[in-house]
């Protein structure tokens, strides 16, 4: 049998001395900041006010405590969110890669990628119908 | 593309899809229907019939000859079924302490043996890590629907996120992989080096990225493996857990884990790719750390589920070793003694799932006095595992640790590296160490008289699978000869080139190719 001739991308020229810059960048943006707070450090004037110690909420007055205990459920509600909020973000380039202009999924290729797809969805819908089924929607 | 080919490569990975889909359904019908027993007869039913169509498979000669569905992915497809049906046995029990009820348990071992099979075949190092995941989540699920005390909350929290932590290590490694080849194809990492351009370095030079990517790679993989500094989670999570899934999570990751590395290592192709010296002396470093270290800190446990966890270490490290010795004969040495090492552990974790009794817990290994005088069938089980993993003549472990010493002598004479040599020194010794705690073990259960009440066991069924496992370590002792054909082909497989890709393959490096060439 032949090997399937999926097109690879090329393998590119990489060289570490390319991102010297990046590492001097680096250097300077941490040493920036450094000095920056020294500086602020040695010269600010230090006028402490009860108001000033106050935790910062948007200039809002802080409510109680910011270590507010969170029920549970709105944790299950907010993980399917991200499951089908991810999905939601990997349908987009999914749909522009093979259904767009493309050079390689060209075909049959084409045809077997969106029913594949539609596995995936349906493999997520089917999570969803079992967390629908043990009843984390409902609010108990 | 040709789409015929494409159905063709799915219906070649038809068992592992198979029990996947198996696994979804067991979910989602499992909301209704709550019947342990019903969901333990479906889980036999779906795992035989995957072993039924992996022999059809591995006899049909239109697919002889490819290295992604022979030698070791053969070996590793059979593995995971077989270590699910006697894990089957083990879950299914009802009322063992826990309130253990609905298909999830069933669901997630068909998951993990799949998993197990999709890793021992991937082509690809997206395969790969699909196939280590798809071992990994079932088990944190297992985990955490087990226990609800303490000890199993912790077990669950540290195998979740120490996990996380190893799949995101393997997956760093990947990426450094892809990043200097522009690839993800697994022809052995060897087979990387010789055909893909690693910029910047002469012929027949190793970059040091690669070296690095090697290092992240084997970590991830180590961390299932429990090798040697990636095995600190191990006593605590078996501890937390129940008998059966501490069981399965000292098998099926394993498995995968060792999996994964002949993978890497490009284990299956003609002739194993030339590794390169510095990683060979890291795996040999890995091994003789790995057992030297499960071996010594085994000696301290009082806790049966603890021994047998840092047993379990030490004889990874074994398996290192054997992989470690870099020629073929070495991975079928591993080979035996992964499935040897596999039938043992299992059956005392059935024994001890038999006597798992919430009324009087056998915990510490001196709750198990006298269990020769009060259950003689199951102390005798305990006595041919344990024999076997002391590695006594007569058992599969004499013979897979007999193989494995072979193999390390032969390659130190045909390598002439001396090396060799101290490794066969130091599975000796380590063997030497492993009896004390293993007979310590043995003679509470033969020599000693009961200390309190006995535990009423609730099911026959683990004994039944630590009964089959007793037998295969026997048979696997006296005689060999059975099984070794069968490791035949794990040792030698044909060079051709890949013809079969799973649908993840085509679709994974369809977007990377698409992404690739998108306008700019």
């Amino acid at each position: 049998m032949q090997p399937l001739p999926v097109k690879m991308p090329l393998p590119c020229d990489f060289s570490l001395v390319a991102y010297y810059p990046m590492l001097i960048f680096l250097v300077i943006v941490i040493g920036l900041a450094t000095v920056i707070m020294i500086l602020a450090h040695i010269f600010n004037p230090r006028r402490i006010t009860p108001v000033k110690q106050m935790p910062y909420e948007s200039g809002m007055d802080p409510i109680g405590d910011a270590r507010g205990k969170f029920d549970v459920r709105f944790y299950l509600v907010a993980i399917l969110f991200l499951v089908f909020d991810v999905e939601l973000l990997f349908l987009y380039p999914w749909a522009v890669a093979t259904q767009g202009e493309n050079p390689v999924i060209v075909g049959a290729l084409r045809t077997i990628i969106f029913w594949e797809m539609l596995v995936f969805v349906g493999t997520l819908l089917l999570a969803w119908a079992v967390a629908w089924r043990k009843g984390v929607f409902q609010w108990r | 593309m040709d789409s015929a080919r494409i159905l063709d490569s799915c219906y070649l990975a038809l068992p592992e899809l198979g029990m996947l889909a198996a696994g979804c359904l067991f979910f989602l019908l499992g909301t209704m229907i709550e019947n342990r027993r019903f969901w333990a007869v479906a889980t036999v039913i779906v795992l035989g019939l995957a072993l039924v169509f992996q022999i059809a498979e591995a006899n049909d000669p239109e697919t002889s000859g490819n290295w992604l569905l022979h030698g070791a992915a053969t070996f590793f497809r059979f593995l995971g079924p077989v270590l699910g049906l006697i894990g089957t046995a083990l879950l299914a029990p009802t009322g063992s302490g826990q309130a253990r009820r609905g298909p999830e348990d069933f669901a997630c071992l068909l998951v993990a043996c799949a998993g197990v099979g999709l890793t021992g075949m991937a082509p690809d190092l997206v395969v790969l890590f699909l196939g280590l995941e798809l071992v990994s989540i079932p088990v944190y699920l297992l985990l955490f629907l087990g226990k609800h005390d303490r000890q199993g909350q912790e077990a669950a929290i540290k195998y979740f996120l120490l996990s996380v932590l190893s799949s995101a290590l393997f997956l760093f490694g990947a990426s450094y992989v892809y990043g200097m080849t522009g690839s993800t194809r697994l022809e052995g990492l060897g087979g990387i080096h010789e055909n893909l351009r690693w910029s910047e370095t002469a012929p027949g030079e190793i970059p040091a990225a690669r070296t690095l990517a090697l290092l992240f790679l084997l970590a991830g993989v180590g961390f299932k493996i429990t090798a040697a500094p990636f095995h600190f989670y191990a006593p605590d999570v078996y501890q937390g857990t129940s008998p059966a899934v501490a069981g399965l999570i000292s098998t099926l990751p394993k498995a995968a884990g060792l999996a994964a590395l002949l993978r890497l290592i490009g284990a299956g192709e003609s002739a194993l790719a030339p590794f390169g010296g510095v990683e060979w002396s890291l795996l040999w470093i890995l091994a003789v750390a790995t057992m030297t270290l499960g071996n010594l800190l085994a000696l301290w446990q009082n806790n049966l589920h603890r021994l047998l966890a840092y047993s379990g270490i030490a004889q990874g490290g074994y398996m290192l070793a054997a992989v470690s010795t870099g020629g073929q004969a070495g991975i079928g040495a591993m080979a035996f003694y992964l499935a040897a090492y596999s039938l043992m552990t299992l059956g005392v974790f059935a024994v001890l799932a038999y006597l798992n009794d919430p009324d009087c817990p056998v915990k510490r290994v001196d709750d198990l006095a006298g269990l020769f005088r009060t259950r003689p069938i199951a102390a005798l089980c305990l006595g041919v595992c344990f024999v076997g993993l002391i590695g006594l003549p007569l058992t599969s472990g004499f013979y897979g640790k007999l193989l494995i010493l072979k193999t390390s002598i032969a390659s130190s004479s045909s390598q002439g590296n001396s090396l060799f040599l101290v490794l066969a020194f130091f599975i000796v010794f380590n063997a030497a160490i492993s009896a004390w705690y293993y007979l310590g073990v043995l003679t509470r259960v033969f020599l000693r008289l009961p200390l309190g009440p006995q535990a009423k066991p609730i099911s026959p069924l683990p004994l039944c699978a630590a009964v089959a496992c007793s037998i295969a370590t026997l048979a696997g002792g006296i005689v060999p000869g059975l099984i070794e054909p069968y490791l035949r082909p794990v040792e030698k497989a044909t060079a051709q080139s890949v013809a079969v890709d799973a649908t993840v393959v085509v679709t994974a490096n369809g977007f990377a190719g698409a992404i690739e060439q998108a306008p700019e």
